[in-house]
């Protein structure tokens, strides 16, 4: 069968701030360059960052790239890449500036320099005093960065294929990756996007838990396509979650709330956190309240009808402090539950944020595999930034304001690294026969008539055996429960069909591939998690309390072919600076 | 971005079907705002400055599942 073809130098897969920047840096070389999108790019999920960007310019106070990549380092539990992290974290004011440049508005001091503010994580000096290492553009930094990068690539012709969705990548029997097969949402008009380089960058796949902060469209995409390609997903288990979102919804509250005087009830009635943590008690470390939160709603002291979740309580503050200090909490509660905090107790349970893991790449952006137990090879014609990748620099935990830079960071490192590779590869290599059959079958399988398995049931299923058994509270008995679960839910996938098999506007066929791509991953997860035997970072286990270096300063690989674990070193050497050992993490 | 995809699809299964052609012209257009803008719309932080998006941006507010 042939499809509709077109050639560019590379293809993009993924419109958020980490394509963007990508796309920018190869269309101003002249390369051709297409990026699909299965959403606008200006509604990708960079556009919900408010935090900023890191980035030591020494603006507001001392500061050095070196002090930034400490705290990185640290932050990660000691499970990211030195070499990653130095270079990003050298490579950040110039991409502040850069960003600059393209119009985005930092927010400023009075002197005109970029206004910089202190987060959670930042030191001076090695885990010294506070740092002030964040530059923001108001409380809308994701979104002038992706307004900025996309007008900027407007100008500089990269060929935009808005609203296609992403169907599997192409390559050759000797490895190298081709382009992909990707279909016209509005027509259902599959094409074949033929590139001599290929960027994976759809982001994060916070759709995997029930409640969380991402956007629908973060399903993994990417991710899942590079598993079915062979390549292993890296650090799966590592997901970052805030102990408080608006139960099955998932946006945040803040721990302002908390702060204010704001405190959790179970379904008793019973303020739980004093027996968790009797002096922090509602202001424990994050972990601690997170699991506290699950522990109670697991052992049948949730609040509502299916007991699910635990309740906020700010009413006893005062109807002019709940207005005065948490107006913005006050603003998103009652838009979405129709209730006024100040009078009424908050749903709350812990939301999945994000992804640490993902698909390996070196700090050129190219995708990396272990090559029959030896060394890492890089995968001809494979690139992945940002959230879908782990590149690694956020090891076990992510800052705050790393996020944003990681994007920006390897967008333009990848895109540079393929501006070489594409001066001696002045031709594609030829399709093979049969390349596009299985990206094929993939879509025609939705065509098949039956009844089954509803798509959007499933889904629902899946997001709540991973918040229940790979969420929070994790350990050996609830992983095994929920990796069985997963996996017969994948294997229920086989029966599912959908009603509606038009071709044009097909959101349900769309779903339904976005359910496979989300069952994949959900199985990478729940594996890897049950396999790490340690503490570390955002993996927490109840039956193995300490980080354990001496077993587990390994980054973990999970592939699709036979579900299967490999683990490969940290790259503890930095590229110009000493190692920052591994030392017991304390804030 | 999660608050938007939430608003508008509770309102897209609730209260489209509801909307005469003009009004479907009118959510059509609205949509053609940053999110930034509709967020601050939906979020009831900012009224829009047309009577009719204003209208529409408080049918869209009510809407939203409880």
């Amino acid at each position: 069968m042939s499809l509709p073809k077109r050639s560019f130098d590379t293809l993009i897969i993924g419109a958020g701030g980490g394509g963007l920047r990508a796309a920018l840096q190869l269309s101003q070389a002249d390369a051709r360059v297409a990026v699909v999108s299965k959403v606008f790019p200006t509604r990708s999920h960079t556009v919900a960052a408010q935090g900023g960007v890191n980035a030591a310019l020494a603006n507001v106070l001392p500061d050095n790239w070196h002090w930034h990549m400490f705290d990185t380092v640290k932050g990660s539990d000691y499970l990211g890449d030195q070499d990653a992290i130095e270079y990003m974290c050298r490579a950040a004011p110039r991409v502040v500036y850069e960003l600059e440049h393209f119009g985005v508005p930092f927010s400023r001091l009075d002197t005109g320099h970029i206004y910089q503010r202190a987060f959670g994580g930042q030191s001076r000096d090695f885990g010294g005093d506070q740092a002030a290492r964040t530059c923001a553009a108001a409380d809308r930094t994701g979104h002038a960065i992706l307004h900025s990068l996309y007008q900027q690539n407007i100008r500089a012709r990269t060929h935009f294929f808005d609203e296609y969705f992403a169907i599997d990548l192409l390559s050759d029997a000797e490895g190298y990756f081709l382009g992909a097969v990707a279909i016209d949402i509005a027509s259902g008009e599959p094409i074949l996007i033929e590139a001599k380089t290929t960027i994976l960058a759809t982001g994060g796949v916070g759709q995997l838990f029930r409640t969380n902060t991402n956007a629908l469209v973060n399903t993994g995409d990417g991710m899942a396509m590079a598993l079915r390609a062979g390549v292993p997903l890296q650090d799966m288990e590592f997901f970052q979650f805030h102990p408080t979102g608006i139960a099955g919804k998932g946006m945040l509250i803040t721990e302002g709330a908390r702060g204010e005087g704001g405190y959790l009830l179970n379904g008793d009635g019973e303020r739980f956190m004093e027996r968790y943590a009797p002096n922090a008690k509602d202001l424990a470390s994050r972990d601690v309240v997170s699991r506290a939160i699950a522990t109670e709603v697991r052992e049948g002291r949730g609040v509502g009808p299916e007991k699910d979740h635990v309740l906020l309580k700010l009413d006893h503050l005062g109807s002019d402090i709940v207005k005065k200090r948490l107006p913005g909490i006050r603003e998103t509660v009652m838009a979405f539950l129709h209730i006024d905090p100040a009078e009424t107790p908050v749903p709350v349970y812990p939301t999945a944020h994000y992804t640490m893991g993902g698909i390996p790449t070196d700090r050129f952006g190219q995708v990396v595999v272990p090559e029959q137990q030896g060394a890492e090879e890089a995968v001809p014609g494979l690139y992945a930034v940002g959230e879908c990748a782990c590149v690694s620099v956020h090891g076990a935990n992510r800052l705050g304001g790393n996020s944003l830079l990681d994007i920006l960071v390897f967008g333009r490192a990848a895109a540079n690294h393929i501006i070489d590779h594409l001066r001696d590869s002045r031709y594609h290599r030829p399709i093979p026969d049969g390349a596009i059959d299985s990206a094929m079958a993939r879509l025609a399988r939705w065509n098949q008539q039956g009844k089954g398995e509803s798509v959007p049931a499933l889904r629902r299923e899946l997001a709540r055996v991973m918040e229940d058994h790979c969420g929070v509270f994790r350990n050996e008995g609830v992983l095994a429960e929920g990796r069985k679960k997963v996996l017969e839910l994948r294997e229920r996938m086989h029966d599912a069909y959908i009603d509606d098999h038009s071709q044009v506007f097909n959101t349900a066929r769309i779903e339904a591939m976005e359910l496979e791509n989300l069952m994949e991953i959900g199985v990478a997860t729940v594996t890897s998690a049950l396999a790490r035997r340690e503490s570390r970072g955002a993996h927490s286990r109840i039956d193995y309390p300490e980080r354990d270096d001496v077993h587990w300063l390994k980054h973990s690989l999970f592939s699709l072919d036979g579900d299967k674990m490999d683990y490969k070193p940290v790259r503890m050497k930095p590229l110009t600076v000493e190692t920052f050992p591994p030392k017991k993490r304390t804030y | 971005m999660l608050e938007l995809d939430l608003l508008l699809r509770d309102f897209l299964d609730e209260g489209y079907a509801a909307l005469d052609d003009a009004g479907r012209h009118q959510f059509d257009a609205m949509l053609d705002y940053p999110d930034a803008v509709l967020l601050e719309w939906l979020m009831g932080r900012i009224q829009p400055a047309d009577k009719d998006v204003a209208q529409l941006v408080a049918t869209i507010r009510s809407t939203a599942a409880g």
